[in-house]
């Protein structure tokens, strides 16, 4: 069984549309397959993939607040300078801690002399196990709005996504990543075998595509690139020698036609629909079948 | 002083946050002295579209405990004050750290009984700045393999913060997402601009993120992006909404952004940019009448 994730740096670069796509068009060469939504701060796999059932929804807690029993607190604001999150202000005559910005570390609960300070348990998101419409299982999450815990909850998403694959002799995990290169996409690119960089023909989007490429070589993970919107810009030749040339291989171009659009709206993955968007995405699909899953 | 901070947010990736801030912030400054601070620390990009090369300012560190072998006393009060598990220990021997793991949190620095921890650091990226015009660009840059973004947003902030005052106007353009990346670039924010598009992700990710300012109480206003790629969609999106500005698509905002520009600079008459040009006039006089 591999694993093989889809990551983009910037945002908005098709990550989710090629996702989509790869899902629909291994399930239809009958390729066992376990989807992942990793996006875990705003999830939309979901909407192009379909829950035609949904096995479990439960809330994931492993994230932890301290909060302050005044009447306890001797005012001597130590905690307010031990804690390296700025969670900490002095209002009025007490110390207050942002829950927002509170990591739940618990360096404030060690320096407090009078034991004000407790540290609690609570919701880090929801994570949803179910079947797509088109028959394969799907793991997805949502963080809970303003968390900080998005890449333990992308590990509850994987580990999720490994038991099931393990289960049911799954051949392979699709990940569909965060944009960025922070917390929630080291933790998709750990320990996978192969990750698809999506990318646009702008300086923006090369720029992201080069520091996630970065990140997949730092953990020692091949990786291989798509041309999304290849038709929009003449920088297309530009972003693919670029990424060559730092050690990516070149998977293909994805046009821009009024089908994603519309395979948006509607739904549906791109590769369910004729046009030219939908050819490439097939070419693209059997060239990262053949260097990426070796299938 | 007041500081007039205006923060760009919206929730999915490539929604058009940057075109909005960057346009925002063009159009601010033909008549006041802006400040655009670059928080989407994973993958800055105000910078391409001014076309300007960014100067380092400072690195962004984090904690990171050294343990002083002489003076430890191997009683593990470290590896259970850690939060993360980055540090374990075999019993009567001492601990090691695993870096990669270690958020700088400091409770090992401060649990250890004997102050066997020494302080050093690790840098997690750092702070740039570039200036144009009446245009002074700070931002924040992640270095790859590391993950901890919202710290270096938290440094840019705190720096930025600083300098508002030198400044009539502060526009902050927000990483994606709804976590702790964004929330860090929020906390001072007296407005903020919700940029969504026409298609279900982008009513799905509008929603999650008035969630999250609604949470914040932080008022905001909201920019259709795309507004011309699905009528069905932009209908939808308003009628339940007061959307204040319509921005059109078409392939010269492309155009523009592959030469490292800015519609608004390249099509001053282009209907994206009219549209960005009435919404800075919006917010001047929203903070005029404040």
């Amino acid at each position: 069984m591999i694993e093989v994730a889809i990551v983009s740096g910037k945002g908005g670069s098709g990550k989710t549309t090629l996702a989509s796509s790869l899902a629909f068009l291994l399930n239809e060469e009958k390729i066992k397959i376990v989807v992942a939504d990793a996006d875990v701060d705003t999830p939309s796999l979901h909407f192009l993939l379909q829950l035609k059932e949904v096995i479990s929804n439960l809330n994931v807690n492993f994230s932890r607040k301290a909060s302050l029993e005044e009447s306890l607190c001797s005012k001597c604001m130590k905690c307010v300078y031990a804690c390296q999150f700025s969670a900490i202000t002095i209002t009025g005559n007490f110390p207050k801690i942002d829950k927002y910005l509170c990591e739940g570390c618990g360096a404030c609960k060690i320096v407090c002399p009078s034991s004000a300070i407790k540290i609690e348990e609570t919701t880090t998101g929801k994570l949803t196990v179910g079947v797509s419409k088109y028959g394969f299982p799907f793991v997805t999450a949502q963080l809970e709005l303003g968390e900080h815990n998005s890449g333990a909850l992308v590990d509850t998403v994987r580990s999720k996504a490994r038991e099931i694959a393990a289960k049911n002799g799954a051949d392979l995990i699709l990940i569909d990543g965060a944009p960025g290169i922070g917390c929630p996409v080291t933790s998709t690119l750990v320990g996978v075998s192969y990750a698809i960089i999506v990318t646009e023909p702008t300086p923006a989007s090369e720029d992201g595509a080069k520091r996630v490429l970065e990140v997949a070589k730092h953990f020692g993970i091949k990786s291989g690139f798509v041309v999304n919107k290849a038709n929009i810009s003449n920088y297309r030749e530009h972003i693919v020698s670029a990424l060559e040339e730092q050690g990516s291989e070149y998977l293909g171009d994805i046009p821009l036609d009024f089908s994603v659009v519309k395979a948006l709206s509607e739904g549906r993955p791109v590769a369910e629909y004729d046009s030219v968007a939908s050819r490439a995405m097939r070419k693209v699909f059997f060239r990262i079948k053949e260097v990426a899953l070796k299938l | 002083m007041k500081t007039n901070l205006v923060a760009v947010v919206g929730g999915k990736g490539g929604v058009g946050k940057t075109t909005v801030a960057v346009g925002l912030a063009i159009s601010l400054s033909k008549s006041k002295k802006v400040l655009l601070v670059d928080s989407d620390v994973d993958n800055p990009n105000c910078h391409e579209s001014l076309n300007l090369k960014v100067q380092k300012l400072k690195d962004v560190t984090s904690f990171l405990p050294k343990i002083d072998e002489s003076r430890c006393i191997k009683c593990g009060a470290c590896v259970s004050s850690c939060s993360e598990h980055a540090l374990f220990m075999v019993p009567k021997t001492v601990p090691k750290l695993l870096e990669n793991n270690c958020s700088g949190c400091k409770s090992c620095f401060y649990s250890c009984p004997v102050a066997a921890i020494e302080e050093s650091s690790k840098v997690l990226g750092e702070v740039f700045f570039a200036e144009k015009n009446n245009i002074k660009l700070v931002g924040g840059k992640l270095k790859p393999g590391e993950a901890r973004s919202p710290l270096v947003v938290e440094a840019l902030m705190e720096y930025a913060i600083g300098e508002a005052k030198n400044y009539d106007m502060v526009v902050v353009d927000c990483a994606p997402g709804v976590g702790s990346t964004v929330t860090r670039a929020l906390k001072k924010a007296n407005l903020a601009i919700v940029v969504t598009e026409p298609t279900p992700l982008g009513i799905n990710t509008l929603k999650l993120s008035t969630m999250l300012l609604e949470k914040l109480s932080i008022p905001y206003l909201i920019v259709l992006n795309r507004a011309n790629v699905s009528q069905e969609f932009r209908e939808r999106i308003l009628e339940e909404h007061n959307v204040v500005a319509e921005i059109p698509y078409d392939n010269s905002l492309i155009e523009a952004s592959a030469k490292r520009s800015h519609i608004i600079i390249e099509a001053p008459n282009h209907p994206a940019s009219l549209a960005l040009v009435k919404l800075g006039n919006k917010i001047s006089n929203l903070i005029n009448l404040d």
